[in-house]
């Protein structure tokens, strides 16, 4: 009888072990469930965490989840981060946890859909003495009639590499029409040999930014958005037309979001952006090619040009909008010493300051090159409520119409991009930006810390 | 056997002999360090965007400045005035010099002078990013060069050395023994 005994639970343990896989078996993280997880949406020492990547935390259904979206009041740490190859990496992902309130004192509900991606940042968050962690299973949330999740309007307007792959094999993919053809741009700038040489997106054509924005040959030396006519000429030639959907990549994402704003000024109806770059292509495991494709010119676009020019502010519209603050927030979006006129951040410009009126809206901490305030350590979008968070603490209001600036636009696209995919309607590049502004005679210049900015507190 | 004052006016001769010589080859290697730091300069213009914008501001600055086409004729004639002052000075030191010497800087500075009037006159090089570095070097090494034949006067030997002659005999050791 005993013997009979151990042979049933034998054969039972071999059972449960099977059935619940080998991660789980050997996972010491406890499994949760949808009532807990709704409760500890209400309790100030419980932190929910999406895992995923960020497009799924955006709105994306990936991983053949039901419903796209994140549980309302989580914050994000994506598994994605951990496998970036940077230096500091480690040191920045403690300042991220601590600047998101995962804290160790906290229970930690980690969530994903692949049953991967919340124990890759259980072991990371274990081997940091975090202890009180709970793995979930969006897929159950997802499928609960009444649970909400929480969508950005316009997530589509960034493209997780998944979907972007599923697109180049004719796969159907969510928010593209069957059917209709993907155009697939690589953005740099400088010729093929800075970066789409080197690997690009598969059936991907390159743009030079210069084509778009080619420099002055006189003092000031610029590097402006061309006249609407020169703009015209390079949509025939790279074979834009009104009505293409055009996915823009690059290796560095401001080339991408700078080339698709302006494709947006131009008149294309569907443009959107590879979130994170050609780093996410490579950490989601796809592969990058090398050869050469070609654009296909179009004698037509197929509409006006620009077909949407209220996408960028010229200097005459700033100056409009900054004497009715009420309706108008001019949102600077360059590093600190920029904005108060310790640097000018160029090399190439030499006047320091700001515009009189302009806000400080952040963008990255040192470099004009620098986005760190709006982007995850793998270069995708940042949790919208992050950044809404840092303008509420510069007293934007969203409300107004905001209008993007930095040096000359390249900075200020990602932003307004950002800003699209979270919904907000009445938004703007000022694409001259403090260049074009500074380089115009008797334009005012400000200089030094605003007054205003004593009531609010600088984030790193 | 000789006395003191020629024993010590040697000394002071093969001392002035190394450190004019000593200047020469810190001039050639100025002069040849230019040639990877421009090639250097123009392959990363080519991959990086900073070094570019900041390379094609200066070129900008510099053809609208000091190398503006209004200014052709002043550089000329410091060209013009640079190569009587080198070439009068070469002949000069050639007259004077011990036999077996032999002075390169007329034909350096001639070649220079060539490069010059080349990247000036050659379309395709306007185009480079480096375009106004090149001249600005150019026009360094005719300096360069130009101090190469001043100093050249001073040596042992020369009309402005004060002591026409041959060089002591271990200087002239020195300037035959190959080095190692």
């Amino acid at each position: 009888m005993p013997r009979f005994f151990v042979r049933v639970v034998a054969v039972l343990t071999v059972v449960l072990m099977t059935a619940w896989g080998p991660a789980r078996a050997a996972s010491p993280v406890p499994d949760i469930d949808t009532g807990a997880v709704a409760a500890a949406m209400d309790k100030p020492d419980w932190v929910i965490v999406d895992t995923r990547l960020n497009s799924a935390f955006n709105g994306w259904k990936l991983d053949r989840v039901s419903r796209g979206g994140h549980i309302p009041g989580a914050v994000d740490f994506s598994a994605n981060w951990l496998r970036v190859d940077e230096k500091g990496l480690e040191k920045n992902l403690e300042k991220i946890l601590a600047a998101k309130g995962i804290l160790p004192e906290k229970h930690v509900v980690l969530y994903d859909a692949n049953g991967r991606d919340a124990r890759a940042v259980a072991a990371f968050l274990s081997a940091k003495g975090y202890s009180r962690l709970y793995l979930y299973d969006i897929h159950a949330w997802a499928n609960t009639p009444g649970r909400s999740l929480v969508q950005y309007p316009n997530y589509h307007r960034v493209v997780p590499a998944a979907v972007v792959k599923a697109v180049i094999d004719g796969q159907p993919a969510e928010t593209f029409d069957p059917g209709r053809p993907v155009k697939i741009v690589e953005a740099s700038w400088g010729a093929e040999k800075t970066s789409y040489a080197k690997g690009h997106i598969p059936g991907a054509f390159h743009i030079n930014t210069d084509r778009m924005e080619p420099p002055t040959t006189q003092d000031p030396v610029m590097w402006m958005l061309a006249d609407d006519k020169t703009l015209a000429a390079f949509a025939l030639a790279f074979g834009f037309t009104r009505d293409d959907t055009v996915i823009v990549t690059s290796e560095e994402p401001l080339a991408a979001y700078r080339v698709a704003t302006v494709l947006r000024y131009i008149g294309v109806n569907d443009v959107r952006v590879l979130n994170g770059g050609t780093l996410a292509w490579t950490l989601a495991g796809f592969d990058l090619e090398t050869r050469r494709h070609d654009p296909v010119p179009v004698t037509d676009f197929g509409g006006p040009i620009p077909g949407n020019p209220d996408v960028i502010d010229t200097i005459d519209e700033v100056k409009a909008g900054l004497k009715a603050k009420e309706r108008f927030t001019l949102v600077d979006n360059r590093t600190w010493r920029e904005y108060i006129g310790e640097v000018s951040g160029y090399s190439y410009h030499k006047k320091k300051g700001r515009i009189p009126g302009a806000v400080y809206g952040y963008a990255g901490r040192d470099s004009a090159y620098g986005m760190e305030h709006y982007r995850n350590p793998d270069k995708t979008m940042r949790n919208a409520r992050e950044f809404l968070a840092l303008w509420a603490g510069q007293g934007i209001d969203t409300a107004t119409r905001l209008s993007f600036m930095c040096g000359s636009g390249w900075r200020a696209a990602e932003v307004y991009y950002y800003a699209d995919v979270i919904g907000l309607k009445e938004i703007a590049v000022f694409s001259d930006g403090w260049i074009g502004w500074s380089n115009t005679p008797g334009n005012p210049v400000e200089m030094g810390t605003p007054d205003r900015v004593n009531a609010y507190k600088i984030q790193d | 056997m000789p006395d003191v004052n020629t024993f010590a006016l040697g000394r002071l001769k093969i001392k002035r002999y190394k450190a004019i010589k000593t200047l020469h080859c810190l001039i050639t290697g100025v002069e040849l360090l230019m040639i990877p730091a421009l090639a250097g300069l123009e392959f990363l213009s080519g991959y990086r965007a900073g070094i570019m914008h900041h390379l094609y501001y200066q070129k900008v600055i510099y053809l609208g400045g000091i190398y503006n086409p209004r200014y052709f004729w002043v550089h000329l004639g410091l060209v013009l005035a640079c190569s009587a002052i080198v070439l009068v000075a070469g002949r000069r030191r050639a007259a004077r010099s011990v036999a077996g010497s032999q002075y390169p800087g007329p034909v350096v500075y001639a070649l220079v002078c060539v490069m010059l009037a080349g990247i000036y006159l050659i379309p395709w090089f306007s185009r480079l990013n480096i375009y106004a570095h090149m001249i600005i070097c150019l026009e360094c090494c005719l300096v360069l060069e130009l101090i190469r034949a001043l100093s050249g006067l001073f040596l042992p030997g020369s009309f402005l050395s004060g002591h026409s002659g041959d060089l002591p005999e271990d200087a002239q050791h020195a300037r035959t023994t190959p080095s190692p």
